[in-house]
């Protein structure tokens, strides 16, 4: 798999995990949330298995790359928070930011 | 009747049993029986069994399951489910739900069922109002009791109470398999899309059973490209699910946020 094809499987995956992770918390009561976060540490495999197909492994990426994937994640996770705010959903939009720092930290992308 | 589990202390002078004050159900002056718990405890269990016939051998083992989950701490009830229930040995773990436990350990609890029968446990600790919640509005959870073997007699009542945002938060983790189906394991695959098919059969309010779920998958997708799924997927049968499934995706979730939206919207007199 190539660099651009790699950094675009890693957009769509750590876009799909912090969304769910953003609802889980805003739509779902404290004791309930265990159940529903099994698969996130799954997810996070997946991202990582992308994030490792691009160099440097060791060390965050370029800026500019790294630039680039924050900037989409962001953008697709607000897009897919938006479409259900009217919908009905009590959405904490202030997580965005945090959960995506966190997630592209925690795969060495930042 | 009320129960206490206490460990035994012995001192020179008394020869009553010492409750602190704060203990419920006990009066002074009540007589009470003293046994050794884990002995009462290590009668045979006779396994009870709920839309399922286990072989001889999984029975022995379930027992065993039920004595080291025993002897760990208290619990309200044992359930066994999943893929250990299916005829065969085909299964890669097993599915054990402990309600209302009083048990600390659990690593070490999950350790010991590893150690001593050679097999993975997944264990859910739950309290038993989460999980008849669960069961409410869960397919996961409904799916779980359709067959059980569990320690205590037990039924569930399986009324549906339909909660779209959940319904769409629990199929959204199944979304990545789109993304990188080449990463996900044959289990993982398998369980994502029986969790997919659970979902749209409970937000249609049909029956929801192993059955139904396998006969469902099968109409949506295909008998021979699920078998192909199971086994090896080849880049032309790879190409044909996902067309599929993504299809199938993005209608069932237009349709949740739809059903949400129209189950949010006021009610206005006219």
């Amino acid at each position: 798999m190539n660099r651009p094809d790699s950094i675009k499987r890693f957009i769509g995956v750590a876009s799909n995990t912090i969304t769910h992770k953003i609802l889980v918390k805003s739509e779902l009561k404290e004791e309930l949330r265990v159940y529903y976060q099994n698969e996130i540490s799954r997810d996070v495999d997946i991202a990582l298995a992308y994030r490792n197909n691009l160099n440097p492994l060791q060390e965050n990426l370029p800026d500019k790359d790294a630039r680039e994937i924050k900037k989409k994640v962001l953008l697709r996770v607000r897009a897919e928070l938006m479409k259900r705010k009217d919908k009905g959903y009590t959405i904490d939009f202030s997580l965005i930011g945090e959960e995506t720092e966190k997630f592209l930290r925690e795969c060495k992308v930042q | 009747m009320v129960m206490l589990i206490r460990k035994i202390s012995k001192g020179s002078r008394f020869n009553q049993i010492y409750l602190q004050k704060d203990e419920m159900g006990f009066e002074p002056g009540t007589a009470v029986l003293l046994q050794p718990v884990l002995e009462t405890m290590s009668r045979e269990i006779e396994p009870f069994q709920y839309n399922v016939a286990v072989d001889k051998i999984k029975k022995e083992v379930i027992k065993k399951i039920f004595k080291i989950i025993d002897s760990a701490g208290a619990s309200k009830n044992i359930l066994i489910t999943g893929s250990f229930l299916e005829k065969g040995f085909t299964f890669e773990d097993i599915d054990i739900i402990v309600i209302d436990p009083l048990i600390t350990d659990k690593k070490t609890l999950k350790d010991q069922i590893r150690e001593t029968l050679g097999v993975t446990p997944h264990l859910i600790f739950i309290d038993l109002q989460i999980l008849l919640k669960g069961i409410k509005q869960d397919p996961l959870f409904s799916l779980m009791v359709d067959r059980f073997v569990c320690k205590e007699r037990i039924i569930f009542r399986k009324d549906k109470s339909i909660n779209y945002k959940l319904l769409d938060v629990y199929l959204l983790k199944n979304k990545n398999l789109i993304e990188a189906f080449d990463l996900f394991t044959i289990k993982q695959r398998k369980k994502v899309i029986r969790d997919f098919v659970s979902i749209k059969l409970f937000s249609e309010d049909k029956e929801l059973t192993a059955k139904s779920v396998e006969k469902e998958t099968d109409r949506l997708f295909g008998k021979d490209l699920i078998d192909k799924l199971a086994a090896y997927a080849g880049e032309e049968s790879k190409r044909r699910f996902l067309a599929r499934f993504k299809k199938e995706y993005r209608e069932l979730e237009n349709k949740l946020l739809m059903l949400q939206e129209k189950s949010h919207r006021p009610i206005i007199d006219e």
